[in-house]
């Protein structure tokens, strides 16, 4: 029998070399996965076992509001309702000094909440709101930045599509973690338009002044009702669902679904070329998603199996290493791993090493889900290969990975501090789930 | 022309899947509000409703698959790819691209064995209503077999650029 961290080792070593052969990450888990079983298992029973459980990986009721949440972002951006959040927000604002940074971090964490998708929020920021700002002469910290961050949010507030990832993988209650995002996603909004009000007030030159239309406070109040409260009744829905018990994370993202489209009909934005194109994008996003699933789901029984996940637990307790230190490791790892990898990706190879490890602990698993959400948000946008960066940059021609890493580089540092106030005060993360229906 | 006209059916084959995959996102929609509306409305609700759910995601996701591999939008890492020439690359790909093929016959052909024993022993999944399991199988090894056409497409593709950069009138260096 092979030492656990032989085990261990051989089996993230393989797969990471794997991808970066540019093997698809999904592809690269079935071939360790078979050089697993073939070892751990018994070469014929374990292939058998591997197919097994591929086979039966997707057929999971708790998974469906994945293409759904998917869905129901991709209706919002290819109806054209989302441009309406910043078409508002943007009006709201008036001439405040760094309006359009502002404006991206409300809009953008309005989108967040409909859409739950990052790339898209960024995709979407970066082709509609970074024009404007570099022509109104913005810095790339508070146009770029803003955006970057910003689309990262969509991780964590709910309803997020890797939450419910995370949840379903983890066996966590999805509902309860949904729940579990919204207070530190707020709180890290909130952050990074402080940090634009401290940039903008220290740095003026950074966001220049204009004249913007004045408009009264009863249209404003029309534009909130007309536009906003549309929107937030979908997310009223979506949220008040699962809040109160009425439906599980399926059903309230089905609802969500449809609620979008009702919303897009209001507007007059709903065509069949939109359902098309929405139905076609979800697909894509959620069929990739789906087959990372399908092809690692063997991984984490192959760490148990080889006595990996054990070894690693055992070894961790008897070192007596602190909760302070474990966690600042699997920061670490994270961040290393966020860098290279994709975000499913990285919650297939840490979720069955980390969640035995930190339960060891007593930490509470939905504290721990936020804390990977919060650390894959950071993945999306650190070099060299944050996809959030690669995004903005088909928006920003011209610039390099380095300028855009050092424009989000103060909205990063927001997350890690909302990281030590969820660990100084974990009930940021968990009074809200604590009060929702069991 | 015999070529062109299978390889367009074949890519229309693939795509149409694909669409089928989309459409069943769509429907997976419908049937949930469909089971959650007359649950709460008081009606009658066919059983076999969620049992359709959580079999469509399998199928959809298997029916995606070709086309994603198709269209190379499986998520992969092109952590190397810039400090290779492109002759290098092409043959990185070649291999890449048979080692996917390999895995996902492998994974089919195991899938197929678990099928036909699932269905020699008449296995149900017992969910809402009792489904025959060999359908999953049959599933995962028809998607996976799609894969790995694809990628030996891809590889086929790979191996012919590479030999025609090395042929002296086309420029390429040996």
């Amino acid at each position: 029998m092979m030492p656990w961290y032989q085990a261990f080792l051989m089996m993230i070593g393989v797969i990471l070399a794997l991808m970066a052969l540019r093997i698809p990450v999904a592809f690269a888990f079935l071939i360790v996965n078979v050089i697993g079983v073939s070892i751990f298992m018994g070469g014929h029973f374990g292939l058998v076992q591997l197919a097994a459980n591929a086979s039966e990986a997707l057929a999971n009721y708790s998974l469906v509001p994945i293409p759904l949440f998917i869905l129901m972002g991709e209706l919002f951006f290819h109806t054209g309702v989302a441009q309406r959040v910043f078409v508002v927000v943007d009006q709201l604002l008036g001439s405040v000094r760094g309006r359009l940074a502002y404006v991206s971090i409300g809009g953008g964490t309005i989108f967040s909440a409909l859409s739950g998708s990052s790339l898209g929020n960024v995709a979407m920021m970066g082709s509609t709101m970074y024009p404007e700002m570099h022509r109104k002469g913005y810095s790339d910290t508070l146009s770029i930045g803003p955006i970057i961050a910003t689309g990262g949010l969509a991780a964590i507030i709910p309803p997020s599509g890797l939450a419910v990832v995370l949840g379903s993988l983890a066996g966590m209650d999805v509902g309860r973690l949904l729940l579990a995002g919204l207070v530190p996603g707020l709180l890290l909004a909130f952050s990074f338009a402080a940090l634009v009000f401290v940039i903008s007030f220290l740095r003026p030159e950074a966001a220049p002044q204009y004249e913007t239309a004045q408009i009264s406070f009863a249209e404003k109040l029309s534009l909130i009702a007309v536009n906003l409260v549309p929107m937030a009744l979908v997310i009223i829905v979506v949220m008040g669902l699962i809040i109160f018990g009425i439906a599980t994370p399926t059903e309230a993202a089905a609802f969500g679904v449809v609620s979008v489209m009702l919303v897009a009909a209001l507007f007059r934005q709903l065509t069949a070329k939109a359902i098309v194109q929405a139905a076609s994008s979800a697909m894509k996003i959620s069929g990739m998603i789906f087959m990372i699933i399908l092809a690692s789901t063997t991984f984490s029984q192959i760490l148990s199996l080889s006595g990996a996940t054990r070894g690693l637990v055992d070894w961790v307790q008897s070192v007596d290493f602190s909760l302070t230190a474990v966690l600042a490791t699997m920061a670490l790892v994270l961040i290393v791993l966020g860098a290279f990898l994709e975000p499913v990706g990285i919650m297939m190879l840490t979720i069955p090493v980390f969640m035995p490890l930190v339960q060891s602990y007593g930490v509470d698993p939905l504290w721990m889900g936020v804390f990977i959400l919060i650390f894959i948000e950071l993945g999306l946008a650190t070099p060299p290969f944050g996809l959030a960066l690669y995004v903005m940059l088909a928006s920003a021609p011209g610039k390099s990975i380095i300028d855009l890493t050092r424009a989000v580089a103060p909205y990063l540092a927001c997350s890690l501090l909302l990281v030590v106030l969820i660990t100084l005060v974990p009930d940021i993360v968990l009074f809200l789930p604590s009060l929702a229906a069991r | 022309m015999q070529k062109i006209i299978l390889g367009s059916a074949w890519a229309g084959f693939i795509r149409v899947l694909f669409g089928c995959g989309a459409a069943c996102l769509l429907l997976i929609v419908a049937v949930t509000i469909w089971d959650v509306a007359a649950r709460n409305a008081g009606f009658y609700a066919p059983i076999w409703l969620s049992t359709f759910v959580e079999f469509a995601l399998p199928v959809c996701t298997m029916f995606a698959a070709p086309y994603l591999v198709r269209q190379r939008a499986h998520v992969a890492m092109e952590l190397i790819d810039g400090a290779l020439n492109d002759s290098a690359k092409r043959l990185l790909v070649f291999l890449t691209d048979i080692a996917a093929a390999g895995v996902s016959l492998l994974v089919a052909c195991y899938a197929w064995i678990g099928g036909y024993d699932s269905w020699s022993r008449s296995e149900v999944v017992v969910l809402a209503i009792d489904v025959p399991r060999w359908i999953l199988y049959a599933v995962l090894a028809t998607g996976l077999l799609l894969c790995a056409i694809e990628f030996i497409r891809h590889a086929v593709l790979a191996v012919r650029a590479l030999a025609f950069a090395h042929r002296p009138d086309a420029g390429g260096r040996s």
